[in-house]
């Protein structure tokens, strides 16, 4: 193992090492957890069942957009303001070509304001996959993209004004967002819209939590595509980071409970270790 | 090949960046570095699609009548003509000093941050109107959110240690340190593993919806 350890430290006289191997327990756990995910995917194409808890919010989607039908109305879908290299900001394209094909099943309106160009690119492609889907390629509204700003309050008007302008029945807000979140929930309210957000931003999921319907919380965010499409790959998928959460908890316990028990001083009851340790 | 390609470039991209991460061995870091420059190159390029899609469709409202088509014409002007100054002033045309950002900066200080400013003051009333909408006691959750709003509210002042007689302070220190933190690091864990597998999944190929088929 030292050998090994060594090898890995010298690449060569005077070069950079082949493995930081301080790195080496972070390495052992995304392994470990792309083999779970492999397992739990090979396991669901099998057939095994693995279900998923109703969410209320996922549920609400085809209610929104239903709402958005009824009354002539269009659906505003905003995609966070986080750049194309963020994993929300990707998942949220994916969940874009879902709404984008109900929409176009439906015969509504889609808009989709963006920040980044990058991301615009993304969302023309999604929406307009989402419309092929449905099969309706002629449902495709190239300006029901639009790109509005890359300074987040400009956006943030520009997404303001298109709830109080155009008046959404629908918003849906998915995605990687910042302070402007609040201004955003709480315009879209007062302009009559069923709101449905969606982050795994903890610190404005708060806000969200307040001013919107339904609220899509963290690991829920990424549950989304596989809750619509129960495709087995998404679903091994789920499957996996909760197999991987449990780990995570047992091995949390257990380490509490050794460090506890090493950590007593003499004289101390076990009460009053745990009292000095995490009073 | 037109899917395959698209594909084999993410998956190799992918675990070059991430293998990156890993390894401090030069040539690793020097792909790394390579890649990155690229993106950074693409990312530039990209803001002129951002700047024709916002000039095409302010333009078509322009020139259809549309009810907002004076806004629209404003923000062409600003836009262009802020990128009109910021270029004159590089190369030092129409008598300006090259280098000069004056009325570059004069114009980002004078507009752009007080607007930026003014959306977000408008947290503060927003805050309170969401608050007043949703702080009431119409189920155990939604009395569980009053409660914990009414503790931190009175823990932040000092008002609430003199009402609460210091009790306040140390509600809110439990509260934030022990209940809040600890469902923040539940949240963040699972939003981390689910980072992780989205991000695994397109590494290696096999989430492919966000491209075209």
């Amino acid at each position: 193992m030292e050998a090994f350890v060594s090898f890995l430290d010298s690449a060569g006289e005077g070069m950079a090492p082949w493995i930081d191997t301080g790195k080496f327990p972070t390495l052992v756990a995304i392994l470990a957890y792309a083999a779970v995910m492999f397992v739990s995917q090979a396991a669901a194409k099998r057939g095994v069942h693995i279900p998923i808890r109703r969410i209320a919010g996922l549920d609400a989607l085809d209610e929104a957009i239903g709402r958005s039908t009824e009354m002539g109305r269009p659906v505003l879908y905003v995609p966070g303001i986080d750049e194309i290299k963020e994993i929300q900001t990707i998942y949220s394209m994916m969940i874009l070509r879902h709404v984008a094909r109900k929409t176009a099943e439906y015969g509504t309106d889609l808009i989709v304001p963006v920040k980044d160009s990058v991301v615009m690119a993304f969302a023309e492609e999604a929406v307009k996959q989402g419309c092929q889907d449905a099969g309706r390629p002629d449902a495709f509204i190239a300006d029901n993209v639009r790109y509005l700003s890359n300074e987040q309050f400009a956006f943030c008007a520009g997404v303001a004004g298109i709830m109080n302008r155009e008046r959404p029945a629908a918003n849906i807000m998915l995605g990687m967002f910042f302070a402007e979140s609040l201004i955003l929930a709480e315009t879209g309210y007062e302009s009559g819209a069923i709101q449905v957000a969606g982050t795994a931003k903890q610190h404005q999921l708060p806000f969200f939590v307040a001013a919107c319907d339904y609220t899509i919380i963290g690991e829920e965010y990424f549950a989304v595509t596989a809750y619509l499409t129960r495709e087995p790959g998404l679903l091994g998928t789920i499957r996996a980071a909760d197999v991987i959460k449990g780990i995570a908890i047992a091995l949390l316990l257990v380490g509490v409970a050794l460090a506890t028990y090493f950590a007593d001083v003499e004289g101390e009851t076990w009460f009053t270790t745990f009292q000095r340790l995490y009073g | 090949m037109k899917r395959e390609i698209p594909i084999l470039l993410t998956v190799l991209c992918g675990l070059a960046i991430t293998w990156a991460f890993f390894s401090p061995y030069g040539p690793s870091q020097a792909v790394n570095d390579e890649l990155l420059a690229w993106g950074t190159v693409l990312f530039s390029v990209a803001f002129l699609l951002g700047i024709g899609n916002l000039v095409r469709i302010s333009l078509k409202q322009i020139s259809s009548g549309h009810p907002d088509r004076y806004y629209k014409a404003l923000l062409l002007l600003m836009l262009f003509g802020y990128l009109g100054v910021g270029i004159s002033e590089i190369h030092g045309w129409f008598g300006i000093t090259e280098g000069d950002n004056l009325r570059r900066d004069w114009i980002y200080n004078r507009i752009f941050q007080p607007l930026q400013a003014t959306m977000f003051s408008l947290l503060a009333f927003y805050i309170a109107s969401a608050a007043f909408r949703a702080f009431r006691a119409r189920s155990m959750e939604a009395t569980l959110l009053l409660v914990a709003g009414a503790i931190v509210m009175l823990g932040q002042v000092p008002l609430g240690d003199q009402i609460t007689g210091g009790l306040a302070s140390r509600w809110l220190a439990f509260l934030m340190s022990y209940i809040n933190a600890a469902g923040q690091k539940a949240i963040i864990v699972g939003a981390a593993l689910g980072t992780l597998a989205t991000g695994l999944r397109i590494v290696l190929g096999l989430e492919r919806s966000y491209l075209s088929e």
